[in-house]
């Protein structure tokens, strides 16, 4: 008898009126509980520690000039209106009463600071894309315009729709970004409380600029363990896993009541990377026999269950806006036809089976594998197995994450060579969403900064160059699709595949989800009303 | 005097060259720390800005050079700030600190009194009922993986019954103070802690056990029986104290690494340890974080000797005798 000794009529009138006063106004609603794989530190645009998912939590807190929609075009956010002059110049006009969590103004002062301060102050994923930026003119409290050293028909995706904006008033006086510890900004969500390797507590912004922010309070919890993480869904203790479901436990965790699993693209690439420097590697024959020696479909089969994306040749996933749609499927081959290749290029095999070039040397190499992903060390294994049946000898060698990184990659500086024969690796997703092409080829260190490969090829290189020049988008795409061709004939690595998006979220506590090609369900745009 | 200068020049040679392995370890591994100190997308950096950052953090100079300068900012008392979450270390190894003790010094607690007098009971009535299943269960719990242990107290006691919770040192963003608070903790350090003294148990179980059996055998206690001294004291008065020692030898020995944590038992649960935290810091190349995290634990590991040292003539009069 919980309500014995009331008087019943009042409690009533009480519940009825507070019902409907939360219904009168679009409110927000309720806690969400959410759980992340790390600590994310204090969620600045400089203490942020990973891009999935720090970077997206950060962004909830901070508002870029720009936001992707689903169809990963931009959006105008903190930006009003863009004009652009040849793709060089662009000129911007912001919104009207956007005001920091702080309560101060939000001004064209505070744009052209962001951009002095991130190419001042060297961070990763902004530095590079601010300094692209030569001259900042501000015309008024509300616009300003941002002239570039040459035209880049991208420039609003990769580097407007990615950009963080600061407060000046709070970050001129920051010398040392890294011990930044107040995450304040304009968007949808207040960060209140950081317990660290505990939780965050994020609140909704009662003053946003823009569209509600869909629930009250966001309580964001860390739990290293992917275990204990999918225990504590299943027990109703967390709303939300951040860290994607794998894909052996998906139907399992999509059976359970209240329980739903969310499912799309993801860019990251799983890739087969060559050393194309070393003897037999470096002809492009002996590494389109090997691409064409694995059963691309088998991987997805066997090692994701299906939920995946067979590799494009051409690297680019198929769903990106850059990606030749002729390079995106791998030619599948049979053993045999694979060894015909090879004679054909002049090898032979040896007493063992394995084929031998013109000098001798036996086609056998080093295959490194991480060893604390167990998808990469499988799909090693499964190609090992392929090759061998090619006439290509494999030994898998599996090493610590960061040991095989810096054997591929040494002081993550492409200049100082390479110690690798072949290497499972990946790319994360805004490699692929920013068409970095230039990047992964060009034969120059430091334009060629992902080039693991040692690929050098002039073509590609003019193609790249002239890709980050052109004046328009479709240029730009059908330089990049040309690009693409020339990877899928060349094959500098071998794409094996995109591992497909599962996030699992109990559908009782929070239905208010959108999947994002490429990024999942964890952005902005899941925490605003529709 | 001179036997107990000796023993402090001992202590600093040792504290010296653990923290040269210290200071060596983390920089031998290959790998780098870079990432975490501009973020995963260093490789866009190129060249000249990686270099600049090197430079920034001073991990361009040489070993040497680097060696002094952790040797001067040690002595300075200057742990530094980590390289992945910009916090400096003392602040994060405080924050950490007090659940560390909270979960191993529980359990060790727990496990010490309860291995303790289960082993000297059941030496005392060996080959009964008692001695045949808590050696048997001491034998199995020992054989059995610390996270699969975790993993199955999860499993049914908090997602099949709901008892427990499933991870973490407190609710997050639940309760902050009261009895609400410490309700909450408690219900966090249930699992985590029964599954560490299941572990721990079963050694001080054994090791009791053991010594128990052998003290039994003594004159001293067929005299003290045949004296007509009760059984209860002749258990707890003569024969407990006497098979105390090598059981405390161990309990010291877990008390010096008590401040490094439980890293499995963390990471099955959540629970927010120094543990985990070194973990974390070896992946990271986070030296600065390991420096100040091994430091803690050698200054330690180092302490709770000279603690043992001190304890050790008062249990046993004939050490104290030996030194003099």
């Amino acid at each position: 008898m919980p309500l014995s000794g009331r008087p019943l009529a009042p409690t009533v009138v009480a519940i009825l009126a507070a019902w409907m006063l939360t219904a009168a106004a679009a409110q927000p609603a309720g806690t969400l509980r959410m759980a992340i794989p790390g600590d994310e530190g204090s969620l600045t645009p400089y203490t942020y520690v990973t891009g999935y998912p720090g970077y997206e939590l950060m962004t909830l807190v901070y508002d870029q000039l720009f936001v992707l929609d689903a169809a990963l075009a931009p959006r105008p956010w903190l930006a009003a209106s863009l004009e652009t002059e040849g793709a060089q110049a662009y000129r911007i006009r912001l919104r009207e009463g956007v005001r920091w969590h702080d309560g101060q103004p939000f001004e064209a002062d505070d744009v052209a600071f962001t951009f002095d301060y991130y190419r001042t102050h060297v961070t990763s994923r902004f530095t590079g894309p601010a300094a692209r930026v030569s001259e900042i003119a501000v015309h008024g409290p509300l616009e300003l315009t941002l002239s570039l050293d040459g035209p880049d028909p991208s420039f609003v995706e990769t580097v407007l729709a990615d950009l963080p904006i600061l407060p000046e008033h709070v970050w001129r006086d920051v010398d040392e970004p890294r011990s930044a510890r107040e995450a304040m900004g304009t968007g949808p969500y207040r960060l209140v409380q950081i317990e660290p390797e505990r939780f965050y507590r994020f609140e909704a912004n009662t003053d946003f600029w823009g569209a509600t922010p869909a629930l009250e309070t966001l309580v964001v919890a860390v739990v290293r363990d992917e275990t204990a993480t999918f225990q504590a869904l299943r027990a109703g203790e967390i709303d939300m896993a951040v860290r994607g479901v794998p894909p052996a436990s998906a139907a399992t965790l999509a059976a359970l009541p209240g329980v739903e699993v969310a499912r799309g693209s993801n860019f990251a690439t799983t890739l087969l990377i060559m050393d194309v420097t070393r003897p037999g590697l470096r002809d492009p024959e002996v590494r389109g026999a090997i691409a064409s020696a694995i059963d691309h479909e088998r991987l997805v089969d066997v090692l994701l269950l299906g939920a995946g994306t067979v590799g494009a040749p051409g690297f680019l996933h198929p769903e990106t806006p850059f990606a030749n749609p002729e390079t995106r499927l791998p030619a599948s081959v049979e053993p045999h036809e694979v060894r015909e290749r090879l004679e054909a290029a002049g090898y032979l095999p040896g007493p063992d089976g394995v084929y031998r070039d013109a000098a001798g040397t036996r086609l056998s190499y080093e295959l490194l594998a991480p060893s604390n992903r167990p998808t990469r060390l499988r799909a090693a294994e499964l190609i090992a197995q392929d090759l061998a049946a090619a006439g290509i000898e494999v030994r898998v060698r599996s090493m610590e994450f960061d040991a095989l990184t810096e054997r591929v990659w040494p002081g993550f500086d492409v200049s100082r060579g390479r110690e690798y024969e072949l290497a499972l690796f990946g790319w994360s997703a805004p490699v692929a969403a920013r068409a970095d092409l230039m990047g992964l080829l060009h034969s120059d260190p430091s334009r060629g900064t992902l080039n693991l490969a040692g690929y050098a090829d002039p073509e590609v290189d003019r193609l790249t160059e002239a890709a980050s020049r052109a004046a328009d988008r479709d240029e730009r795409r059908a330089l990049l699709q040309r690009v693409q061709a020339i990877v899928a004939r060349d094959v500098p690595f071998v794409p094996l595949f995109y591992e497909g998006g599962a996030y699992a979220y109990r559908q009782d506590a929070y239905d208010g989800w959108s999947y994002l090609p490429g990024r999942g369900i964890l952005h902005k745009a899941s925490f605003l009303t529709r | 005097m001179r036997g107990a200068l000796g023993k402090v020049g001992q202590y600093l040679l040792v504290l010296w060259v653990a923290l040269s392995v210290n200071f060596l370890l983390p920089r031998v591994m290959p790998g780098s720390p870079l990432p975490y100190l501009v973020g995963e997308d260093v490789g866009s950096l190129g060249p000249e800005r990686l270099a600049e950052v090197r430079a920034r953090y001073g991990l361009d100079e040489s070993l040497g050079r680097q060696y002094l300068r952790y040797l001067s900012d040690l002595a300075r008392g200057e742990w530094g700030v980590s390289y992945q979450s910009g916090t400096p270390v003392t602040e994060a190894l405080l924050e950490r600190l007090p659940w560390t003790l909270l979960l191993v010094g529980t359990s060790l607690l727990a496990a010490t009194l309860f291995g303790v007098v289960v082993g000297a009971l059941a030496a005392w009535r060996r080959g009964g009922r008692l001695d045949g299943v808590t050696l048997t269960s001491a034998i199995v719990v020992d054989a059995l993986p610390t996270f699969w242990l975790g993993m199955l107290l999860i499993a049914v006691f908090a997602v099949q019954l709901g008892w427990f919770p499933t991870f973490g040192a407190t609710t997050p963003a639940g309760p902050t103070g009261g009895l609400a608070y410490l309700s909450d903790v408690a219900r966090h350090l249930a699992l985590p802690a029964l599954t560490l003294t299941a572990t721990t148990l079963s050694g001080t179980f054994l090791v009791m056990r053991y010594a128990m059996l052998d003290v039994l055998g003594e004159d001293y206690v067929r005299s003290a029986r045949a004296k007509g001294v009760p059984e209860r004291r002749v258990l707890f008065g003569h024969a407990v104290r006497n098979a105390l020692l090598p059981v405390s030898t161990m309990v010291f020995l877990h008390l010096g690494v008590l401040v490094g944590g439980a890293t499995v038992v963390e990471t099955v649960f959540a629970y927010p340890g120094v543990g985990t935290l070194l973990y974390h810091a070896v992946l990271a190349r986070d030296y600065p974080m390991l420096q100040g995290a091994f430091f803690l634990l050698t200054v330690s590991v180092v302490a709770a000797n000279v603690l043992a040292d001190a304890v050790y003539p008062l249990l046993d009069p004939r050490v104290g005798r030996r030194a003099a």
